[in-house]
């Protein structure tokens, strides 16, 4: 709640509080500020996650979830397989790590570099976003994250571990992270 | 109001820079959970599919909690004569032991890592001549008993299999090996970007930042890779 109240409210809490401070005043305050926050497709927002514009079989898709705006959503291995090479493959092994390339382009579309990472803590061993022109550094945090200018991008892929679990489907979720260059103290 | 909460929630950090993110109109963090839905297959049915054969010397081949191995000595019940192990001082084969398929979308190379000392993968199976075709890198490509496999990477494109894997070995003074090996596959141009294998490309340059087409799937599939 605070923090709502704080980027919301944040020119009225100012003035309110240096007048409070100083004198003591006045009783009372209602300032009425103009506040517009759009929300957007991940493939559009301020930071691009676009999930169709790499990616085959369906491993990556935008999709609404009911919010009303599109979110990349990843499925391994993808609803539409089998249109590929006629194969119908059931998931990655145990016991397994796989890299899946190119399945979605990050991009930096606001106005500052930011550094890009993933964080999981799930079910699964490891889930790690990395760039698909680097394979080997996976992106688990921000001290070996990909730093992007404005306007630069990478191509996602993801590093899948399964380690020791068994059988099944497994919903996870991984936290994609952008990060100002030095940090957040601005 | 739901949006606007929608996207708090969905920018968790964005408070801690807020008056830089409005006095600026910079982002300073985002932080965005996304979905990811994976499945963990059994061996026989996974992206990179390994799948015990027909053959009778399958058995030599466990199945374990959805995973294959192998497994020559006295604890693999699926032996009928319950063998306790290989010969000392002698070459033994192993043919027909497994087959690898490619189930994913694009080509990839193929190869076994970590093979135990004195012993190594190969994936021919012609009638009764010895194997020659190695598979990957390990010990086996100095020690060549049955005349000198090559450690090449080999390519299956998607689809494709690599059937009847086995395994062979042998010497003086065997040690018994109670270790892992890893299967690998990768696209060309993973094994490139990873630095797994050695490129030596059907064009004759040196190196792949000297071809021009380097960038070209065809070069890559074509070129000779060696673990």
């Amino acid at each position: 709640m605070k923090r709502r109240a704080f980027v919301f409210g944040l020119g009225t809490t100012a003035a309110a509080s240096a007048t409070v401070l100083g004198s003591g005043a006045f009783t009372s305050v209602s300032a009425d500020r103009s506040i517009t926050v759009e929300v957007a497709d991940d493939d559009t927002a301020l930071l691009v996650i676009d999930a169709e514009a790499e990616g085959v079989a369906g491993r990556s898709s935008l999709v609404n979830l009911g919010s009303g705006n599109k979110q990349a959503v990843f499925r391994i291995p993808g609803p539409e397989e089998d249109q590929i090479a006629g194969t119908d493959p059931e998931g990655i092994g145990k016991d397994s790590k796989y890299r899946f390339s190119n399945l979605a382009v990050l991009r930096n579309q606001g106005t500052q570099p930011v550094t890009v990472y993933s964080e999981y803590d799930g079910t699964l061993e490891q889930i790690s976003i990395f760039d698909s022109g680097d394979p080997d550094t996976l992106l688990t945090s921000q001290s070996n994250g990909v730093t992007l200018g404005t306007g630069q991008s990478f191509n996602m892929g993801l590093y899948l571990e399964s380690g020791d679990q068994g059988l099944g489907e497994y919903d996870e979720t991984l936290t994609v992270v952008a990060e100002r260059v030095g940090g957040n103290l601005d | 109001m739901t949006k606007r909460r929608k996207f708090l929630l969905g920018m968790g950090s964005l408070a801690a820079g807020g008056a830089a993110a409005i006095g600026s109109g910079a982002f300073t963090s985002v932080s965005a959970n996304r979905d990811i839905t994976v499945s963990v297959a059994d061996d026989s049915d996974a992206l990179l599919a390994l799948k015990k054969t027909e053959s009778a010397n399958s058995d030599y081949v466990t199945k374990e909690g959805n995973v294959i191995g192998i497994d020559v000595s006295g604890s693999n019940d699926n032996l009928g004569q319950d063998p306790a192990g290989v010969n000392d001082d002698a070459t033994t084969i192993f043919r027909r032991l497994f087959d690898i398929t490619n189930q994913g979308t694009q080509g990839v190379l193929v190869w076994i890592e970590d093979q135990p000392d004195d012993w190594g993968f190969f994936a021919d199976n012609y009638g009764n001549d010895r194997p020659d075709t190695g598979l990957g890198v390990g010990s086996q490509s100095g020690n060549p008993p049955l005349g000198g496999p090559r450690d090449d990477l080999l390519y299956l494109k998607p689809g494709e299999s690599l059937t009847d894997v086995g395994f062979y070995g042998g010497g003086e003074d065997l040690s018994d090996v109670d270790g892992s090996l890893t299967i690998q596959a990768a696209t060309p141009k993973e094994v490139y970007l990873r630095n797994l294998g050695e490129y030596d490309d059907v064009d004759q340059y040196d190196s792949p930042e000297d071809d021009p087409d380097f960038d070209v799937q065809d070069d890559l599939e074509n070129a000779d890779w060696r673990a």
